[in-house]
């Protein structure tokens, strides 16, 4: 299927160097807004047609086009939307707007086919709502859930930045959305510190009553298997702090190392929603047939 | 820059961290009445990382920031009320457009040391609306004086009112304190502050060496009730910088009063310079860490100083608690 990526930032060329790589997708058109941008220079030098024109360029084009992943702004990306909502493309968001049905491909890839816009959430997001997915297999009445995020500063570009509400409440109510869980909470770090550090999430689930102590083997398991399936299409993704309960509350702390295709690997937090959105992209496209834009 | 020197008192912010953030309001309006009694400037209020950071990993309040600010807007009648807020905690229309609603206007932002710029949004906000922003660099040691000026002009730049140096470790010596706030009251037209920890025994020093340096803000808190091993007591603060002939608003003597009421109805324990607190100042970790820490070293049978050790190796960053058990269980294992 051919791919046009918005955005030339630390997201859109990971996600160009992942498109280009797989068998399924073919990148036709890298749209930004500065010409000659880092990522725009190497999206050339990949031999990608690039555009500073941003969304026209992709209007320009969207005859060619099957698929639009927005790695731009939540901003931009709601107008992005209105113009591409009466086209044909399926609409990837990589950004935290909130506007599209949420996708965690380990936990709802089937409601790809649904819908026309695709929301990847957020880093954190699709980090944690696997393991908050897990934990509540196990016990059953969490109240609260917590995601606690921290990712390296090098790794927060300027959209990154800029979106940091949006990226917490987007997160928080997807979090909510998908587990069930009621309350929810986020949390966003950076640290500078040199060498760069890893993309870590600790989620904390909290309940009425004390957690049976005896849970902790079946919460392992859980988390065990969530993180495999994960794994599939995550490959950094792991767990650093097993499930740990205390009294009403469990911790699990997750890692993510990226695959350094655009930035060294302690970018985990570009791979876990780059690796997640070209998962749904292939899945799109090995499922063509099936595909309604409602 | 206006040369007048404001005291800002956290007491009743950085001493959640203190209480495990379990402040009522009738703690907040009884203390803010003796505060603002004595020609206080500024009282900070809240939880201890701020407006939204009620959570499991850093704790929970017991009373909501709204609460807390109602009781503290009911009893002030001539200091400001102020909340702290750091961006990835708090967010505009979560915590920052209701505070506003209920009638907060002054809004002390702060960001790790070199992050400036994920403040910007919010102090715009707050400042497009009628606002003050004041700002604070957090966990300042940990960086250069140069890096510190560049990131404080972000802030400048943004519209904010004043930036802080937070010592938020007790790291600074004498000397540091000189260069790093001479260096931003050179480079900026706002409002230098400084607030101090006292794991080594220097706040009150270090806050009379800033104002020699032209800082007009000085944080302190009642008996030094703060994180970790403490702030800097504003008694003695108060009653040093008198004596050096540098004026302030508050009178001495009703400051004791308040003091007194801190201590008999909200400081549990009194702030002393443990090893734990010595040991975090040396190597640089975040004050609010402390009580976590201990409670770690104690769950998973690890030495205090060698969770400090990796805490510092790992260059946490203020809200980073959940890094302390990982680190602890890493131990343990370690130890075996």
């Amino acid at each position: 299927m051919n791919v046009a990526i918005i955005g030339s930032g630390n997201i859109g060329i990971d996600l160009l160097v992942k498109v280009i790589k797989s068998p399924l997708l073919n990148c036709i058109l890298v749209a930004g807004r500065r010409k000659n941008s880092q990522g725009m220079v190497l999206a050339q030098k990949k031999g990608v047609k690039t555009s500073d024109k941003g969304i026209e360029a992709v209007l320009h084009h969207i005859d060619e086009i099957d698929i639009v992943m927005d790695c731009s702004s939540a901003a931009a990306h709601k107008i992005h939307w209105d113009k591409l909502k009466n086209t044909a493309v399926k609409i990837i968001d990589l950004t935290p707007s909130n506007i599209g049905i949420p996708i965690v491909p380990s936990v709802n890839l089937l409601d790809a086919l649904q819908q026309q816009n695709l929301s990847l959430i957020t880093c954190g997001g699709q980090g944690a709502i696997p393991i908050g997915m897990a934990l509540q297999s196990i016990i059953p009445n969490i109240e609260y859930i917590e995601v606690l995020n921290t990712i390296a500063s090098q790794s927060a570009g300027k959209a990154t930045r800029d979106n940091l509400d949006e990226y917490l409440s987007t997160t928080e109510n997807t979090t909510s959305t998908l587990t069930g869980i009621k309350r929810s909470k986020a949390i966003l770090i950076l640290n500078p510190a040199t060498p760069c550090i890893n993309m870590k999430t600790s989620i904390i689930a909290i309940t009425e009553h004390d957690i049976d102590e005896s849970q902790l083997t079946n919460l392992e398991q859980a988390v065990n298997n969530i993180v495999a399936n994960v794994a599939k299409y995550i490959p950094g993704y792991k767990v650093l702090l097993v499930p740990k309960i205390d009294k009403n509350r469990v911790m699990v702390t997750i890692e993510v190392t990226g695959k350094g295709d655009y930035l060294p690997s302690y970018a985990g937090n570009l791979d876990v929603i780059t690796c997640a959105a070209v998962n749904v992209a292939e899945f799109v496209s090995q499922n063509r047939a099936k595909v309604i834009n409602g | 820059m206006d040369n007048k020197l404001i005291i800002l008192d956290p007491s009743l912010r950085d001493g959640s961290h203190a209480i495990g953030h379990q402040l009522t309001p009738e703690q907040v309006s009884g203390y803010v009445k003796l505060v603002d009694n004595a020609g206080v400037n500024i009282i900070e209020v809240g939880h201890g990382l701020g407006l939204g950071a009620s959570c499991a990993s850093v704790g929970m309040s017991r009373f909501s920031d709204s609460v807390l600010n109602d009781a503290a807007l009911n009893a002030a009648i001539n200091s400001e009320i102020c909340n702290f807020v750091l961006p990835g905690f708090a967010t505009i229309v979560r915590n920052i457009a209701p505070a506003m609603d209920q009638g907060i206007n002054v809004f002390r932002f702060g960001t790790h040391c070199t992050e400036a710029d994920l403040a910007q949004k919010h102090i715009e906000y707050v400042v497009e609306n009628g606002g003050t922003a004041m700002t604070s660099l957090v966990m300042s040691h940990m960086t250069d004086e140069q890096t510190l000026l560049q990131q404080a002009k972000k802030f400048q730049d943004y519209g904010a009112s004043s930036v802080t140096l937070m010592d938020s470790a007790g790291a600074f010596t004498l000397s540091e304190t000189r260069k790093k706030i001479s260096c931003l009251v050179d480079g900026l037209e706002i409002n230098i502050g400084y607030h101090g920890h006292n794991n080594l025994g220097l706040a009150v020093a270090n806050s009379i060496i800033a104002r020699e340096s032209g800082a007009s803000i000085l944080d302190a808190t009642a008996r030094g009730f703060g994180a970790g091993a403490g702030n800097t007591s504003i008694e003695e603060m108060i009653a040093a910088l008198h004596k050096e002939n540098m004026v302030t608003s508050v009178d001495l003597m009703k400051l004791l009063d308040a003091s007194d009421f801190a201590q008999s109805h909200i400081i549990q324990e009194m702030p002393v310079v443990t090893n734990a607190g010595i040991i975090g100042g040396y190597y640089g970790v975040c004050g609010a860490f402390q009580k976590h820490v201990i409670n770690a070293s104690s769950t998973y049978g690890v030495p205090v100083d060698k969770i400090y050790q990796m805490l510092a190796d790992r260059k946490a960053v203020a809200g980073q608690e959940d890094m302390i058990i990982e680190i602890a269980v890493q131990l343990k294992g370690e130890l075996k």
